[in-house]
């Protein structure tokens, strides 16, 4: 009888958890809050004050003096491009020690995952800034830090991806006394070649994005212009670079979507 | 002779795959001659290396307190935005979505502008910002929303659109409205994908908050650009040791989250 | 007459307690078309893989061809490989390599790499490879990538790869476990066909006794690692075949149904091996 009165379940799992965690994030908010010292109002207001800013000031885009950014857009691609084949050459190289289906060595293994790991998680614009510490101000840097975070990126793509190769297929080529190199070449490329193609491909849209970035660490490259225009309240000028950036981030896009299609 | 050779590959691969390393290597000449690196002094400047490094390594302790209350800044920064970012990114997306947007003008209005904005990256949205509202946290949380809606959108709308129409069709015929349908039936259906992207953007917002520090957002980048800009080698060092393995144990965290996620749907 | 491999002790122990193979010792002579039958886990597939060294054996001897295994490494090895073929139940090809040079894979052992990255394999070597092609029925579809193909015709390149290294031993793991009854029947056909004519000693993993009997000169019966059967096909009774699947006759007579639906679906559909059978002649 009392089975009647009692609610229903719509869930079997204890509703508890789902409460738990709404509350731990609405705490974590609250921190942040009031850690950061955000007042609320200054939050909300924050996006409809830079939208109102943005359309008073920055618009109309000036672009008149396009044609002088054509050498630093080009630089910008330059960096991207050079970066991305030479890291993931050096990417294979490590995705290949680092994945057991190629490398049997333990401690190497370990070693290069590391190296990897290390790489990927410093931010770009670190590597930049620690870089520009080295070797003063240049494209140089810029290429270099490109090559470093792609290389921390591309390396745990690849190594996935070659960990994903089965090994069954390379232990037909061991039957067939194959050596190393050539189960490397004839067993795992092949099979490899797709992957490859499409996270190199996207290492390739994210450096162009990064490069972009990289004049504001004094590396060469477009973004410096931005940021001294912005300084000058040029903010016209400013915009037409976005723009102008924009479009080549577009159009990389739209070339590496292309590509993936077509090559795979 | 020529009757006899047996090729290997079909006719016309060998050439094509010619034809490709030659275009590589082009594009890769082109680029080269292009930025036109001055390799010169890169090998000159080569030779600081050892002495940079030999100065690096030495750890400063003292600027640990300080650093670690910089990096809870990033990580509130990076985590408010993601909150907001997320909810601001649910709405939108279901708006976008091919299969359940309300409106296909709408949908495409939305998809475009959010491609814009993701192409501009979050540094320079930072430039923009801080010319309009100054330096401080608001800024970095704004720039970073920015980035963070527009990654979203693109992937729960791909998330959604992955959904199909099945679910839909089957709810509208038993005559739930948009909001039901959405809340009753995708939302339950996308929820892990969803979580698996705001796991991934978690990682890049932290890593965008930090680095937000060098255009003079607040947080740990601002520390260590400010140790780099006095040649401050042993606080450097230790600046970035802090960083790097708080992103590791983040990127274990998420990676975690994602496989029990993943494990636990199926 | 001088065996051509010859077991002795063979023990496999993976990682601390699992005992795959219990102390094997056999040996098999030029010619023979050996099958080796025995329920899941009794330690086929290790049996098969210790004696080309794919797994290393914890303790025994291997002398194959007057040479000891055991011992090999390095080129050594991977000469005295060469010497063995093998056929997998995956095929393991190389998908998206084709046909062709998946055969020619046979004959990396001798090609040194910077011909074989080229595709500059010697001009006999592609000849009998397309010779194999065609006998096993598949000339038209030599640059077809391995991985369009069917289960049936890439198990049919698996066996001319093998062949291809001139093996003077064949193995094959559970070669038809894989595929339909139809193209089942096929390849197993094509490999006895082919091993007699060349006079090649076969050893072949399978579960399914009706197969086995069929085809075998010699059937081996391993249990729980251990050969408990060892002699010609007409002296395997029924009585032996349930106590080599002892504690697993659920897996026996399902095997043994699905065994025999092949054959008979293959005596049905006569016309389509005929077919095959007229394409390879
Ligand atoms: N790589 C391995 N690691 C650990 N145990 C294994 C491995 N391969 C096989 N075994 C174990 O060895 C025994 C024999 O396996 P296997 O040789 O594959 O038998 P079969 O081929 O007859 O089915 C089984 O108990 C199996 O679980
Ligand atoms: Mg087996």
């Amino acid at each position: 009888m009392s089975n009647l009165n009692q609610k229903i379940k719509l869930d079997q799992e204890d509703s508890k958890k789902p409460l738990l965690i709404a509350a731990l994030i609405c705490a974590t908010i609250l921190f942040s809050v009031i850690y950061l010292k955000i007042s609320m109002i200054d939050m909300m207001m924050g996006l409809p004050n830079f939208i109102l800013f943005f359309f008073q000031n920055f618009f109309p885009p000036s672009l008149e003096n396009v044609q002088q950014y054509i050498p630093a857009v080009l630089d910008t691609i330059g960096y991207a491009v050079i970066a991305t084949f030479l890291s993931s050459i050096l990417a294979l190289i490590l995705g290949i020690l680092i994945s057991e289906n190629t490398n049997k060595f333990k401690s190497i293994r370990m070693i290069c995952r590391a190296l990897v790991s290390v790489m990927r998680n410093i931010p770009f614009v670190i590597w930049g800034a620690l870089l520009v510490y080295i070797f003063g101000l240049g494209g140089i840097v810029g290429v270099l830090a490109l090559i470093f975070v792609t290389i921390g990126f591309l390396g745990k793509s690849y190594a996935e991806s070659i960990d994903e190769i089965s090994g069954e297929k390379l232990e037909a080529l061991r039957a067939n006394g194959a050596s190393y190199f050539q189960i490397l070449l004839h067993g795992v490329l092949p099979q490899f070649v797709p992957s490859w193609i499409n996270w190199t491909l996207f290492s390739f849209e994210i450096n162009v994005r990064a490069s972009v970035v990289l004049g504001l660490v004094g590396a060469g490259g477009i973004g410096v212009l931005i940021d001294t225009n912005i300084n000058l309240f040029n903010y016209g000028e400013a915009l037409g670079i976005i723009i102008v950036i924009v479009s080549i981030i577009l159009l990389t896009e739209f070339v590496t979507n292309t590509l993936r299609k077509k090559l795979i | 002779m020529e009757m006899n050779y047996i090729r290997v590959t079909s006719k016309g691969s060998i050439w094509k795959m010619i034809l490709l390393v030659a275009a590589l290597v082009s594009i890769f000449v082109l680029a080269a001659m292009l930025i036109n690196l001055n390799l010169e002094q890169f090998f000159a400047r080569l030779e600081n290396v050892p002495g940079v490094l030999n100065s690096m390594m030495a750890i400063d302790a003292s600027i640990i307190p300080a650093a670690l209350l910089e990096l809870v800044t990033s990580l509130s920064l990076a985590f408010l935005a993601l909150v907001v970012g997320v909810f601001l990114a649910i709405i939108l997306s279901f708006l976008a979505a091919s299969n359940i947007t309300p409106n296909n003008f709408l949908s495409s209005f939305i998809k475009g502008s959010f491609a814009v904005i993701r192409s501009i990256p979050s540094l320079v949205w930072g430039l923009m910002v801080i010319a309009s509202l100054g330096f401080g946290n608001t800024s970095g949380f704004i720039a970073m929303l920015f980035s963070a809606i527009a990654y979203l959108v693109k992937m729960f709308t791909g998330s959604i659109e992955d959904a199909g129409y099945d679910v839909i069709e089957a709810m509208r015929s038993t005559g739930a409205s948009w909001f039901n349908i959405v809340y009753h039936g995708l939302l339950p259906l996308c929820i892990t994908s969803f979580v698996a992207w705001i796991t991934v953007r978690f990682e890049g917002n932290i890593s965008e908050s930090i680095s937000l520090g060098i255009i003079g957002v607040g947080g740990i980048g601002l520390l260590l650009t400010q140790a780099i800009g006095t040649y401050n080698y042993a606080q450097t060092t230790t600046i970035v040791i802090i960083i790097c393995s708080f992103m590791l144990i983040i990127e274990f965290l998420m990676t975690r989250i994602k496989s029990k996620i993943t494990h636990g749907s199926r | 007459m001088e065996p051509l491999l010859s077991i002795k002790d063979l023990v496999k122990v993976y990682g601390k307690s699992t005992r795959a193979l219990n102390g094997i010792s056999i040996d098999f002579y030029p010619g023979e078309f050996i099958v080796v039958i025995g329920p899941s886990g009794a330690g086929k597939s290790t049996f098969i893989r210790c004696i080309n060294r794919l797994i290393d054996s914890t303790e025994g001897n291997l002398v194959f061809d007057g040479d000891n295994l055991e011992k090999a490494s390095g080129s050594k090895l991977r000469k005295e490989r060469s010497k063995i073929g093998m056929i997998f139940q995956h095929y393991n090809l190389i998908g998206r390599t084709n046909v062709i040079k998946n055969v020619l894979h046979g004959r990396l052992h001798d090609t040194p790499l910077y011909k074989s990255i080229f595709g500059f394999f010697k001009h006999e070597d592609k000849k009998e490879a397309v010779e194999l092609l065609e006998k096993v029925g598949l000339k038209d579809q030599i640059y077809k990538r391995a991985d369009e193909l069917s289960g049936g015709q890439m198990q049919r390149v698996g066996i001319c790869r093998a062949l291809l290294q001139r093996p003077k031993l064949l193995l094959a793991d559970e070669p038809i476990a894989s595929l339909d009854p139809i193209s089942a029947n096929i390849v197993m056909e094509q490999l006895h066909n082919i091993s007699k004519e060349k006079k090649l000693t076969c050893i072949v993993n399978l579960h399914q006794v009706d197969y086995a009997k069929k085809y075998a000169s010699r059937i081996v019966g391993i249990k729980k690692g251990r050969v408990v059967f060892d002699g010609k096909p007409a002296e395997l009774s029924d009585k032996i075949i349930r106590s080599i699947y002892e504690g697993k006759e659920s897996q026996m007579t399902l095997q043994n149904d699905a065994a025999q639906t092949g054959i008979s679906t293959g005596v049905k559909e006569g016309p389509a091996l005929q077919l095959t059978g007229g394409q390879k002649a």
